[in-house]
């Protein structure tokens, strides 16, 4: 529009100029002298001035010569030049007319409106073109890599020209394109007949994205290829808008297939750590393919594909493979690469499950195996750190796994019925007692606090708070513990965990001891004792609280007169302290500090109660019969057989035994042995320990199952004093919550007839299934 | 005793200086230096299981128990008094 508006004012000046020079010449041959002239110009300006009339004279003038008219042929003309232009271009001659003129020429024929005709004869020559030179392709270089090359080329080409051209064309992108509808800007036309006649071509076409693929394949297979090249013809197929179509999409057919290959075959040669490290390399490859050459939108459809050929259908097989040999050695790394490449597949339920197993087939190895039951705890513990350290550093401390191991744990531990329980507090025994002096105060604290961890899996808790009671009994009778602080530690932690009722009776057995404490000071001091007791003897007494501790067999003793002497007066002492009491005498707990005199020198013995009184007897016999030793100390028969046996057929010989032998036979003799030697001054003769403790545990287990049928009752009762009226399936039902231990369903049937006989409970009359509540 | 029969024909025999010797007194054997006793007190009451729960009377439901102890004793004394 400006160059219009501009274009009228230049002629407007020539018509000027034309009209001054005939005034010009005019003047001339009007005037004589040389001197007037200046005068005469001067005369016609002020004249143009002075006389207004004039320009209109002109402008009439103008426009009587009429409208200025085209020359003919102007479009034709125009149009052979700009023709041989982009012929040249095509063709990559040198363009004869400069870039300038053809410009303007474009400008001239879009102000004539003349726009339309030369956009299509612009394509038309371009269709032309670009037509002859993708044609030129077909049937070219077998050799892939050429054949890109010469697509390159071809596709750089048409960039460059198709820039020219749009160069040269410009204002007719510029006004007609933009002011047309469904008309494409020269450099999109371009482009879109490139892709018209790649596709008319479908040799070239399919031979481009070939070729492509073979180069990615050998990129893949380790070869170094041409990435530059790739980039290249990757954008091509973006530009032209057929990328997803032409090359996404076989593309990612082909890496679903060589990746399902690679999968197979590296699954059958490689161990499971190897193939996930293989598996992280080829995504990180992939990832990076699409950085260097593929297109963006690539990366996501790509990555899901490899990953689902080479992890997601390979999960069981790398489960089953090598997830236990990770396990079992402790492959922190591995396991972290198997935990993050499973993410990203959607496979951590697959790997949560896989640990739940392998702690459950391992554990179970643990616990089921009873030839190592020394072990089982420890090595429970080393299994559960080994667990922990993987969960945080492999798994990332993720809670789907965590409480993956406390599942598996929980099963474990009940897995064998009690005996993981009573070797847990055996465990803590052997921590807490006396002997155990190679571990600091802060490491026996973390053991505990481990322990704990196995203890709060046991679902028979009072099974393990039956035989933790009866070991801590015996320390703390038999002065064996390490650290007082140590114990009521852990007491501490117990009811942390399950609450005062169940460390009620283990507090109470403290409260016990330091009460004995105070007991026995006072009885030292009190006047029964100073007038009464005879010197000699250094008696202490654990005045203990029925029900607080273990239950002991009662076992009755005829003790020698001295013990007897010192016993009825402690009693005499505490029954006028405490009124309205009786004591009960646990003999075979009782222990006892002896001075022997042997003719080879004198010892100091540490013998329980029972080899007292039978080691007192020889002071006033030489030789006695088994019969005799019975009806002198009133032993019982088992008891005192133990008993003997440990006198006189153990490592220590105080007694000697006609005939020798292993075991106390009805028959046998016993005598004093004079010839008894030891390198020890103080010598502990210890009891048969074996049998003991296998009886022991057996009874200790017996009992934990009787007080469960006292729980079971009042469970019953509870519950049916609250419904009144409830059927035998809810009753069984709510009971299973209730209670904490392993039920079966047989023994509550048994409870039930029992409160049923003793008439708790009674059945409705009309229906047999129905309980109803007896107050 | 046969030792002790054999020891009496030997006195109106011997010398005096042997009558000293075989009089003497043999040293005891064994002495007991230390004693340690363990013993359980509870209620001296013929009852050991409660009546109601079953459980041993030391056992759980503590409070209840003392209820019911009290009562027990205090039963146990009005007979007594009687």
């Amino acid at each position: 529009m400006s160059n219009t508006k501009l274009s009228p004012p230049m002629k407007k000046a020539k018509s000027i100029d034309s009209k001054n020079d005939d005034a010009v010449l005019k003047s001339p041959a009007a005037a004589s002298d040389d001197p007037n002239a200046p005068a005469l110009v001067a005369a016609n300006l002020s004249r143009k001035k002075a006389t207004p009339p004039h320009p209109p004279k002109k402008l009439l003038i103008k426009f009587h010569k009429g409208i200025p008219t085209l020359p003919p042929n102007f479009e034709e003309d125009t149009w052979a030049k700009l023709k041989s232009a982009i012929g040249a271009i095509f063709l990559k001659q040198p363009v004869s007319c400069d870039l300038e003129n053809l410009y303007q020429a474009v400008n001239d024929l879009c102000l004539y409106k003349m726009g339309g005709n030369l956009y299509q004869r612009i394509e038309k020559e371009c269709e032309a073109h670009i037509s002859a030179a993708l044609q030129s392709l077909v049937g070219q270089s077998p050799d892939l890599i050429v054949f890109l090359s010469l697509v390159e080329r071809c596709w750089q080409d048409l960039c460059d020209q198709m820039l020219m051209i749009r160069g040269i064309a410009l204002f007719l992108d510029r006004t007609y394109v933009k002011q047309t509808t469904n008309v494409q800007s020269l450099w999109d036309m371009g482009l879109q007949l490139f892709c018209k006649y790649l596709s008319l071509s479908p040799e070239v076409e399919h031979k481009t994205v070939t070729g492509l693929l073979r180069m990615i394949g050998s990129e893949r297979s380790g070869e170094s290829v041409d990435r530059t090249l790739l980039n290249h013809l990757l954008k091509m197929f973006t530009a032209l808008g057929i990328y997803a179509e032409t090359f996404e999409k076989p593309f990612l057919e082909c890496t679903s297939e060589f990746y399902a290959a690679e999968g197979m075959k590296y699954m059958q040669q490689s161990d499971a750590p190897d193939y996930l490290k293989h598996v992280e390399t080829r995504l990180q490859e992939e990832h990076e393919r699409c950085l260097l050459y593929l297109d963006a939108s690539t990366r996501k459809p790509l990555i899901a594909t490899a990953e689902k050929q080479l992890l997601e259908r390979h999960i069981p097989a790398i489960l089953d493979k090598g997830f236990t040999v990770l396990m079992d050695g402790n492959r922190i790394e591995d396991l972290q690469r198997m935990h993050s490449l499973f993410s990203r597949v959607n496979a951590l339920e697959s790997l949560k499950q896989a640990l739940s197993s392998y702690i459950r087939r391992t554990g179970q190895g643990i616990v089921m195996d009873e030839e190592k039951d020394k072990d089982m705890v420890s090595s429970l513990l080393e299994f559960k750190a080994s667990l922990d350290t993987i969960w945080e550093e492999s798994f990332f401390k993720n809670e789907a796994f965590s409480n993956s191991i406390k599942d598996a744990f929980e099963y474990l531990i009940n897995l064998r019925q009690n005996r993981p329980a009573e070797l847990i507090a055996k465990f803590l025994d052997e921590k807490l007692r006396a002997g155990n002096k190679g571990t600091s105060e802060e490491e026996l604290e973390a053991t505990l606090d481990k322990v704990l961890v196995l203890f709060r899996f046991i679902q028979g808790k009072d099974v393990f708070e039956a035989f933790y009671k009866k070991d801590l009994a015996k320390r703390l009778l038999l002065g064996k513990s390490a650290s007082i602080d140590a114990e009521k530690s852990m007491i501490s932690k117990l009811k942390t965990e399950c609450g005062s009722q169940f460390t009620n009776k283990l507090e109470g057995m403290f409260k016990d001891i330091e009460l004995s404490k105070e007991i026995n000071d006072s009885f030292k001091q009190s006047s029964q004792a100073r007038s009464k007791l005879a010197s000699g003897i250094e008696m202490s007494v654990h005045v203990l609280t029925t029900g607080h501790w273990p239950t002991y067999p009662p076992m009755d003793v005829r003790l020698p007169h001295e013990l007897n002497v010192y016993q009825d007066i402690f009693k005499e002492f505490y029954l006028s302290k405490y009124s309205g009491r009786r004591l009960m005498w646990q003999n075979s707990l009782g222990h006892c500090v002896l001075k022997a005199e042997f003719p080879k020198g004198r010892k100091e013995l540490a013998v329980s109660l029972f080899q007292t009184v039978v080691l007192m007897l020889f002071n006033d016999a030489e030789k006695l019969s088994l019969q005799d030793i019975k009806d002198a100390t009133g032993i019982e028969d088992k008891e005192l057989r133990r008993t003997l046996q440990s006198l006189a057929c153990g490592k220590v010989r105080v007694l000697q035994k006609m005939p020798k032998g292993r075991d106390v036979e009805d028959d046998d003799l016993f005598v004093f042995n004079d010839g008894f030697t030891a390198p020890l001054y103080r010598i502990k003769v210890n009891a048969i320990q074996l049998k003991e403790t296998v009886e022991e545990n057996t009874s200790t287990t017996e009992r934990v199952f009787h007080d469960r049928q006292y729980q079971i009752d009042a469970a019953i009762v509870r519950i049916m004093k609250t419904r009144k009226v409830l059927s035998h399936t809810l009753l069984i039902t709510e009971l299973f919550q209730q209670l904490k231990f392993p039920i079966k369903p047989a023994d509550l049937k048994k409870r039930i007839e029992s409160l049923i006989d003793r008439e708790y409970l009674e059945r409705d009359k009309s229906n047999p299934q129905i309980y109803n509540y007896l107050a | 005793m046969a030792t002790l029969d054999f020891d009496v024909p030997m006195v109106p025999t011997g010398e005096p200086s042997s009558n000293v010797g075989p009089s003497s007194k043999k040293p005891k054997h064994f002495e007991i230096k230390k004693w340690n006793v363990v013993t359980l007190w509870a209620w001296d009451i013929v009852v050991d299981n409660c009546a109601i729960c079953w459980n041993h009377i030391m056992d759980l439901c503590k409070k209840f128990h003392f209820f019911q102890l009290k009562t027990v004793l205090l039963f146990e004394a009005f007979r007594s008094a009687s």
